[in-house]
Order: structure tokens, then C-alpha cells, then sequence
């Protein structure tokens, strides 16, 4: 992937930076938006279906729960003109890496950074520190790591040692992750990987003995190019794979608890509407309370694993956070 | 200071990203597209060992685990780990592979794929093992399919369907290395290396390795082979996969005093190259396409004494051998889909030109060639959640043959999560090779080229394939708690239409042995596997077959009718393989293999072999220093030293054999 983000930053800067200033305009004749109806602008990175599922799902759904009534407006790069046309604004939703940025530069009174990583935040917090709460908050896309390893106790009751693999994005979770191992009654096997080519081997080391590996996103170590040996080098050890998005468990991991575009619009827009009607501050930046379960049923009954179904699995999940 | 900050904290990811457009090598930063962005599909159907309880026939894997326990130094002899299998010696390379016996040094009636490509040689219809150009070392994995599958294989998958996995490119990190030493003056070398570039895996690899070969024969050899296998990724969803290997020999053959077969040296080479084509598209359907060519050289060239051959002949030099080229083209196109949730079908077709060219074997001495079209079909259904039905067709469109169908039907009731009962039947037809359909083997006049002094081998004018009838009872337990897996097979197969080549013995008749249909033979039996596995570093297998066999042959054909001979000898009673196998945490691995075969009458060269029991040890010590991992290993092949004679003759005594290697990985 990293030519395509690449080129997509490429791309991206120019118009960006004529929205950083555009928006900076708009909020500076924003002074008290003592309106009926709340004006929200969501921004979106790019012109891509998966931004535009989220923006509709969360038009959709906060029309149905702003009272007395919203109005939404939307951005992307190419009606980066329609930016000086868009009314007084009251909170801001940001949809994806680039569009937090850019949103954070301007710093709004009120914004919902939504569909990005924890990391993201991480990067739009020390970049601007202003942006905060309760000024800010955000919809990580990332599952909290206890309900990871809850699918791994429901779909592999017997597993003892779980391996994980952190990378330069993700090495900061470390502790995170070995806590929660030790509450969930697994023992954490891990290794850090610097670079891409250190996968394969470090994975050969380390999957002799543990009973499944949790993918946690880092692009250093899943990404197009190394997906093929992560994905056979399990598969031909016997050890199943835990994801964190769809797309894993359709190339070959045998599960994965992940947010979908709709489940993020939803979330994004009873946040929102939250705020609106109450007039409350933003709550805290918080992982997706609802989330949807991917299961591989032919690689799991290749790997001679029982396979439940995917609504099963999920009710069982929900219970055990309750 | 806080400008300084504000600076780098705000511009900073910004300018870096930036920067990832400029160099390639930057590490972009994690963002929704790790967790919404599109990966190509790994674990393919194709690429999935279907569930034993699902499968419509009997399968055994062979992982690489298993293959190192065995302590096996080449990958036929492994496959004696796969029930009612037995491997032959033929000589000290040559090896002979059969399931149920009945067979001569060319096993011919089972399909063997190498990543998909079929490896059986078009002019003998037997596989050259030792010629394969692939390791031990390459091997990820054996499949074995235990019963006819020709409608899902092709026409010579009629005993069985030996799958062989190569590594994948992708799964090969750094070097590794191995020198092997040891009985018999092994010598043998491997090196093989994987590099990886976003978007493409690469795997090299090259061995060498000699022997002198049994003590009382000349079968020596002298080998070389280079293998390379690699993947290019267009997008997620489509990819090109390529292969190409070589491998060069040098045999001794013959024996001393043989007047037929001289003692000599040939030189054997061969080579293949593959191309597939895959593509996945969203609705979980694929398509591949594939394209290889494989080519078999052999120069074995010798001459004979016309006076030691008869001795009423004068003393006058002859001129033949078994030199020849072999070739294969194959091209086959397979598209699978779901129609329904319930439904899997897999249908393709392939277009297949065989040719052999050879100056002694052939009657035009010049070439001979078959093409071949196929249509497939394969189809799932998942009735119930308890019943699995399957049906499969094959039709083959022989050049000069005609057309033939190989079908195969099969229900598995799935009685409980880990068992199920499999019923089939199957029908299949195995075509004769290019030599046992136009062979005529001869030796020349060495002064005059032209005149044919002595025929030893032709093919009547009209034969033939022979035909099976297969039917099977199968049942599959798994106790995944004790880490217990069990399968079980009744099956019952009849064979008719065999070709063989027997003598011509009545008056006005030349001398020659000649390759028609002449007989039939039926085995009925028992397919046990047992697998314990407790955790991952223990193994207890075993794999128990019993059968009982009845046949005949014709052996010479006489003025009084032809003299026909009983077969029922010709597959062991029992063949058992234990392989127990245990690693222990310091680096130690201990495996043992015990093997038994009962009597069993070896056709062609071979002889009858009596009953043997062989326990072959394994003992290893890895060691694990900054990434790299030392392994020194020992091999004790019959450990006890009770020799017994390989595929039947007394010259191949296998006595105790011991090898030592030492091999390091570094990533």
C-alpha cells in the first residue's frame, strides 16, 4: 500500500491546504450559532464508496435522531469550493486520516474525528494539542484488545499462548496487550518487527509453540506485501490467524471483530446527535461499542476447528461484555 | 521552543507523508485503509486441504514435520508413510511407487502432480522419481488421494493422485543450507534462498548429490537439480505464478555379464517450465489458467554382442539403447464458483500433446505423439448440514482412441461435528503410455544401421486401457481433544484390461516380448490411519492396510495357448508404517519409523520380495544463535541390520545405511 497512500497524499495536499485555510475563514465568521437547527459538516478524505457508505449511513442516521432538525453538510477534496458556501457550522465530523488532519488544523469548536485508528488520534492530539476534549472527540475504528481476546476464548477454548507480532505503529500497545492477555488467561508470546522483511522469519521463530496469532494493525507488518507468508506460514503450522478487519479473514485469518462502514456511520451519528440535543461536552475519544464478526469457515474447518456461526459468536461476545 | 514544536507536531505528519511519495522504503503511517483497504485472497480454496469428513475420497497429508521424522533421503521412499502403499528400489536411485502392488519397476497407474503439473512420464507411464527437479528440501507437503480420482485428475489418475507441495515462495525467508554425508558414499548439498519485493516472492533453490548405489550393482549417481518458484502480484485479486526447474544425471545402469544389459553410464536430463494464472474475483469465484512443458532426455546408448545374445550367431556388434526425448504441453483452463450457498463446482478443460522421440524404442525411430482434450466437472452440494453428496465427471477425447468418460460419485454422512461416513464409487480408464502403444524395441546392425538384427520389445496393434471399477466405505473420527484423528477404509477394486508385455513363444513367432491387454486382477482391503497428536511436538502415526488380491496374467503366449500366470501374490497381505516422533524443548528431536511389508511379487525386473520389517532412528540437536538456526542430525536406516532385498532381487540387499547432515537457516 504504500505507493497508493502515497500518491493519495500527493494528491491530497494541495486541496488541503486550500481547505485548512478555507475552513480557518469559515470559522473565524462563525461567532455563536444561536440557530434552531444544527449545522453539521462532515468531511471526507477522498471521493472513495467506503467514505461515502459512512457519510451516508450517518446522514441517514442522525436526520432520524436530531431534533428538531440538521443540516448536514458535505466535504471532499474536489467541493473543496462549496467550503465558503457552507453556513455556520456547529459541529464538524471528520471521515478518515486525511480529513482529521486537515479538520484538526483549524481547530473547530466541536469535532467528531471518526473512522481512523487510535494511532490517528494519537497524531492529531500531539499535533494539536488544542484539540481535545471537550472539544474534540473521536470513533477509533480499532476494537478494544479484550474483546479481541474474547473471540479467541469463544472460537479457541483451548488455547493457552496467543503470539503477537508489534511493529514500529503498534509497539506502544504492548503493555496494553499484556495485561489484557493476563486478564483473558492467556500467555503472551511476542516479538518486535522494524521492517517488513523481518516478519516471515520472526514468525517462524515464534509460532512453534502457541495456539493462534492476533493480528494488531500495523502496516509495517500486515499489508499487501507481506500478507502472503503471514497468512501460509500459519496455515501450514497449524496456527490460526485473529484479525481486526474483514479484509484479513476473507485472505485466509480465521476471524476478525471489525466495524463496518454502516456500523461507524451509525455510532458517528448518535454521537453527534448527542451532543446536539443535550448541548453537552464532547464525551471522550471511545473504541466502537458496536462491532460485527467475520468468520473464515473454510479455512477453520481446513484447520479442523469447529465452526460456529457468525451471529452466535457475536451474541456470545456482547455477553461477555455485559 | 513551542514554535519549534507547534511546528514539527502540526507540519510534520503532514511533510512525512509527504515524503512517502518520494521514497518508497518510508513506512506510511497506520490509517483506516489498514483496516478497510482490500488484501488479496491467501488461503484460497484451492490452497485448503479440504475436511477429511467432507472429502469424497480417502486423503493422507504428508506435512514437513512427518518428512523430516521419517528421516526419508528422497521423496518417494516417504511415501511408504501412506497406507497400502509400497516403494521399491528399483536400483539406487530408481524407485518404483504403487498402491496395493501389482506393478513392475514403472508404477504407472497413479497421477502425479509437482504444484499442479503432471509428472508421469509419457513415454514409460511411470514416474522418474530420482529425476524429478525438485529436493527432499523443496517439499511442503505430500497429498495423497488413496483410489481412483480420474475425474477430477485425468486418465492416470487411476490408482491414486500423489499431490506434491513445493514451498511457497512466500514462506521462504534468508538462506538454508544443508551437507549431507554418509552410507553408500552419499554426498549431497542443498542451498536454497527467498527474496521478497512488494508484490513478488521468490524462491531458489539448487542440490547436488551422488551415491554409488547398492554394493553389487552399477548404479551409481551423479546429480544435480536447480529449482525456482515464484509469484507476481497484479492486484489483490489476480497474480502470476511461475516455476521453472532443471536437473541433470548421471547413471551407472546394467550389470556385469548381462548381455542384454550391459554395464554403462547414462546421461539423463530434464526440465519444465509452468505459468498459472489466477484470478479471484468478489463473488469468491476464480479462474486458472496454466500452462507447462515438461521434457525428459535420456542418452543411453550401448552396444551388444550379437553371439552372447545367441549362440548361433556370429560374433557381430549391435547397436541400441534407451535413449530418448519425452515431451509434455499442457494447458488447462478451471473456473470454480458457488451457484449456491450449498453448491461448490469446479469445471475446466485442458489440452494435452505428448510426444516421445527415440532412435531404439520406437518403430519409426523417429517420434511418436498423442494429443489429448479434456472436459471437467466436479460438483458439491451440501444437502443437509449432515450430508455432503459429490459428483464428478471426466471426459477424455484420446487421439486415436476416442472418448471416454471417468466418473465418480460420492455421499458423506456426516453423523457427529468430528465424524462421518463416506460411500463412493468410481469408474476410470488409464490409457497406454506412448511405449506400451508404439513401442519397438530394437537393437541395429552397428555396420549397417539400417537392418534391425533383434527385436526385444513391441505393442500389438489394438489395445486397449485398462479399466477400473472402485468401490469404498470410508469412516472418519476425529477426537479433538485427545488430539486423535482416525480414518478408516473398506474398499474393493477391479482391475481388467492390464497391459503387460508377455513373451512370444509359438512357432513362426519372433522372440519378443509384446505389450497387449492380458489380464485382470481384483484387491479388496483395509486403509487404517491413526494419528495422535498431543501437542505440536508430538506424533505417534500409523498406517495399517491388509488386503487380499486375486489376478492372473498372461506370462507367454505358446502353441498350446497362452501360459497364464496366477497374480494373487503380487500385493502384500500387510503394509505398516509407524512413525513416532517427539521434540524436546532444548533443541532435541528423537523419530522413529518402523516399517513391514509383507510378501509381495514384484513384475518386469523385479523379483518376489519376502516379507521384511525395517526401524529406521532419527536423532537431532538445533541450535538457535541471533536469528540463525544450527541443526545437526543422524539417520539410522534399517537400524538393526536386518537386510532384505529391495523390489525383489538379490543385488539389491538393503542392509543398515546411515546418514549424518548438518543444515543451518539464516534469516
Amino acid at each position: 500500500m504504500p505507493d497508493r497512500t502515497g500518491k493519495t497524499v500527493m494528491l491530497m495536499r494541495g486541496p488541503f491546504t486550500a481547505l485548512v485555510f478555507g475552513m480557518l475563514a469559515l470559522f473565524s465568521a462563525v461567532t455563536g450559532t444561536a440557530g434552531q437547527d444544527a449545522n453539521v459538516l462532515v468531511v471526507k478524505s477522498i471521493d472513495a464508496p467506503i467514505y461515502d457508505e459512512v457519510v451516508a449511513a450517518f446522514s441517514r442516521n442522525l436526520k432520524a435522531l436530531c431534533t428538531p432538525n440538521c443540516t448536514i453538510g458535505e466535504l471532499s477534496s474536489i467541493t473543496r469550493d462549496e467550503l465558503f458556501a457552507t453556513p455556520d457550522t456547529d459541529l464538524v465530523v471528520s471521515i478518515g486520516r486525511l480529513a482529521g488532519l486537515a479538520v484538526a488544523e483549524v481547530k473547530p469548536d466541536a469535532a467528531i474525528y471518526g473512522l481512523i485508528p487510535r494511532t490517528t488520534w494519537n497524531e492529531i492530539v500531539s499535533c494539536c494539542p488544542e484539540t481535545s476534549p471537550p472539544h474534540a472527540t473521536a470513533l477509533f475504528l480499532d476494537q478494544p484488545i479484550d474483546r479481541q481476546l474474547h473471540l479467541i476464548r469463544v472460537l479457541l477454548p483451548q488455547a493457552r499462548r496467543i503470539a503477537v507480532l508489534f511493529g514500529t505503529h503498534s509497539i506502544s500497545r504492548l503493555e496494553e496487550v499484556q495485561l489484557a492477555a493476563e486478564r483473558a488467561g492467556l500467555e503472551l508470546v511476542s516479538r518486535r518487527v522494524d521492517d517488513s522483511d523481518e516478519v516471515g522469519p520472526e514468525l517462524d521463530i515464534m509460532l512453534d509453540d502457541v495456539d493462534a496469532l492476533l493480528a494488531i494493525p500495523d502496516s509495517t507488518i500486515y499489508n499487501r506485501d507481506t500478507i502472503y507468508g503471514v497468512l501460509l506460514t500459519t496455515y501450514r503450522r497449524g496456527v490460526p490467524v485473529f484479525g481486526y478487519a474483514k479484509s484479513l479473514v476473507d485472505a485466509g485469518a480465521v476471524a476478525a471483530i471489525y466495524t463496518s462502514p454502516e456500523d461507524v456511520g451509525r455510532q458517528l451519528a448518535a454521537m453527534a446527535a448527542d451532543y446536539l440535543s443535550n448541548d453537552s461536552a464532547l464525551p471522550p475519544p471511545r473504541m466502537p461499542s458496536e462491532f460485527s464478526v467475520a468468520i473464515n469457515k473454510r479455512v477453520m474447518r481446513s484447520l479442523g476447528l469447529p465452526v460456529p456461526s457468525e451471529q452466535t459468536v457475536h451474541r456470545q461476545l456482547q455477553e461477555l461484555e455485559r | 521552543m513551542p514554535l519549534q514544536t507547534a511546528f514539527s507536531r502540526c507540519l510534520l505528519p503532514l511533510l512525512m507523508a509527504g515524503q512517502a511519495v518520494a521514497s518508497h522504503d518510508a513506512e506510511p503511517p497506520v490509517s483506516e485503509t489498514d483496516f478497510l483497504g482490500a488484501l488479496p485472497i491467501v488461503l484460497s480454496v484451492a490452497r485448503l486441504s479440504q475436511p477429511k469428513e467432507e472429502a469424497p475420497v480417502a486423503t493422507t497429508v504428508i506435512d514437513r514435520q512427518m518428512i523430516i521424522a521419517s528421516g526419508a533421503q528422497d521423496i518417494a521412499s516417504v511415501l511408504a508413510l501412506v497406507p497400502g502403499f509400497q516403494v521399491a528400489m528399483v536400483d539406487g536411485t530408481n524407485r518404483s511407487v504403487t498402491s496395493h502392488g501389482f506393478t513392475d519397476q514403472f508404477a504407472r497407474r497413479m497421477q502425479v502432480l509437482v504444484d499442479g503439473r503432471s509428472v508421469y512420464n509419457p513415454a514409460s507411464g511411470g514416474v522418474a522419481w530420482s529425476q524429478l527437479p525438485i529436493a527432499l528440501e523443496d517439499v511442503e507437503r505430500i497429498e495423497v488421494v488413496r483410489g481412483p480420482n480420474a475425474a477430477a485428475y485425468g486418465s492416470n489418475a487411476f490408482l491414486g493422485v500423489i499431490n506434491i507441495t513445493t514451498r511457497d515462495p512466500a514462506d521462504v525467508n534468508g538462506l538454508e543450507a544443508d551437507v549431507t554425508g554418509g552410507s553408500l558414499d552419499t554426498r549431497s548439498s542443498y542451498v536454497s534462498y527467498g527474496i521478497h519485493d512488494p508484490g513478488h516472492d521468490l524462491r531458489l533453490s539448487a542440490k547436488y548429490e551422488r551415491n554409488s548405489g547398492f554394493p553389487d550393482r552399477i548404479d551409481d549417481v551423479d546429480s544435480i537439480s536447480i529449482n525456482l518458484r515464484g509469484r507476481y502480484h497484479f492486484t489483490p485479486a489476480s497474480n502470476l505464478e511461475y516455476a521453472a526447474g532443471l536437473r541433470a544425471s548421471e547413471l551407472g545402469a546394467g550389470f556385469t555379464g548381462d548381455p542384454i544389459q550391459p554395464p554403462r553410464e547414462a546421461d539423463l536430463d530434464s526440465n519444465f517450465q509452468q505459468l498459472v494464472w489466477n484470478r479471484l474475483f468478489d463473488d469468491g469465484s476464480d479462474l486458472r489458467i496454466q500452462y507447462y512443458h515438461n521434457l525428459e532426455s535420456n542418452l543411453d546408448d550401448f552396444s551388444l554382442n550379437a553371439n552372447e545374445l545367441d549362440p548361433t550367431l556370429p560374433p557381430l556388434t549391435l547397436l541400441t539403447g534407451l535413449t530418448y526425448d519425452s515431451i509434455r504441453h499442457d494447458l488447462e483452463v478451471q473456473h470454480r464458483f458457488a451457484p449456491s450457498p450449498a453448491v461448490r463446482v469446479a469445471w475446466g478443460a485442458g489440452l494435452r500433446y505428448d510426444a516421445v522421440a527415440s532412435p531404439y524404442l520406437i518403430e519409426n525411430r523417429d517420434q511418436v505423439s498423442r494429443s489429448q482434450g479434456r472436459v471437467f466437472g466436479n460438483a458439491e452440494w451440501h444437502a443437509r448440514d449432515d450430508l455432503v453428496l459429490h459428483g464428478s465427471l471426466m471426459g477424455e477425447l484420446q487421439e486415436d482412441e476416442g472418448t471416454y468418460l471417468s466418473p465418480r460419485i460420492a455421499a458423506n454422512y456426516l453423523y457427529s461435528k468430528n465424524g462421518a461416513i463416506r460411500v463412493s464409487a468410481a469408474h476410470a480408464y488409464r490409457f497406454p503410455s506412448l511405449l506400451e502403444q508404439f513401442g519397438h524395441y530394437a537393437a541395429y546392425l552397428a555396420a549397417n544401421q539400417d537392418i534391425e538384427a533383434l527385436l526385444l520389445y513391441d505393442a500389438a496393434s489394438d489395445i486397449d486401457p485398462e479399466r477400473i471399477n472402485a468401490y469404498e466405505i470410508g469412516l472418519v473420527q476425529r477426537l479433538p481433544r485427545l488430539g486423535v484423528d482416525l480414518d478408516l477404509k473398506l474398499f474393493e477394486h477391479h482391475v481388467d484390461n492390464t497391459i503387460k508385455a508377455p513373451g512370444q513363444e509359438y512357432t513362426g513367432a519372433t522372440s519378443v516380448f509384446r505389450f497387449q491387454n492380458g489380464g485382470s486382477y481384483q484387491v479388496r482391503g483395509i486403509e487404517f490411519t491413526g494419528r495422535y497428536q498431543p501437542d505440536r511436538d508430538t506424533l505417534v502415526y500409523l498406517a495399517l492396510a491388509l488386503a487380499d488380491g486375486s489376478g492372473n496374467r498372461v506370462v507367454t503366449l505358446t502353441d498350446s495357448g497362452p501360459l497364464i500366470a496366477d497374480t494373487s501374490n503380487s500385493v502384500p497381505d500387510q503394509t505398516l508404517s509407524l512413525l513416532l516422533s517427539r521434540r524436546f524443548g532444548d533443541g532435541y528431536e528423537v523419530s522413529t519409523w518402523l516399517q513391514h511389508v509383507g510378501d509381495m511379487d514384484w513384475s518386469g525386473d523385479g523379483g518376489f520380495a519376502e516379507a521384511h520389517t525395517r526401524i529406521d532412528l532419527r536423532l537431532a540437536k538445533s541450535w538457535h544463535r541471533a536469528g540463525s538456526t544450527i541443526a545437526l542430525s543422524v539417520v539410522a536406516q534399517n537400524l538393526l541390520d536386518e537386510a532384505y532385498d529391495e523390489f525383489g532381487i538379490d543385488s539389491n540387499s538393503f542392509g543398515r545405511r546411515i546418514y549424518g547432515q548438518l543444515a543451518i537457516y539464516t534469516k
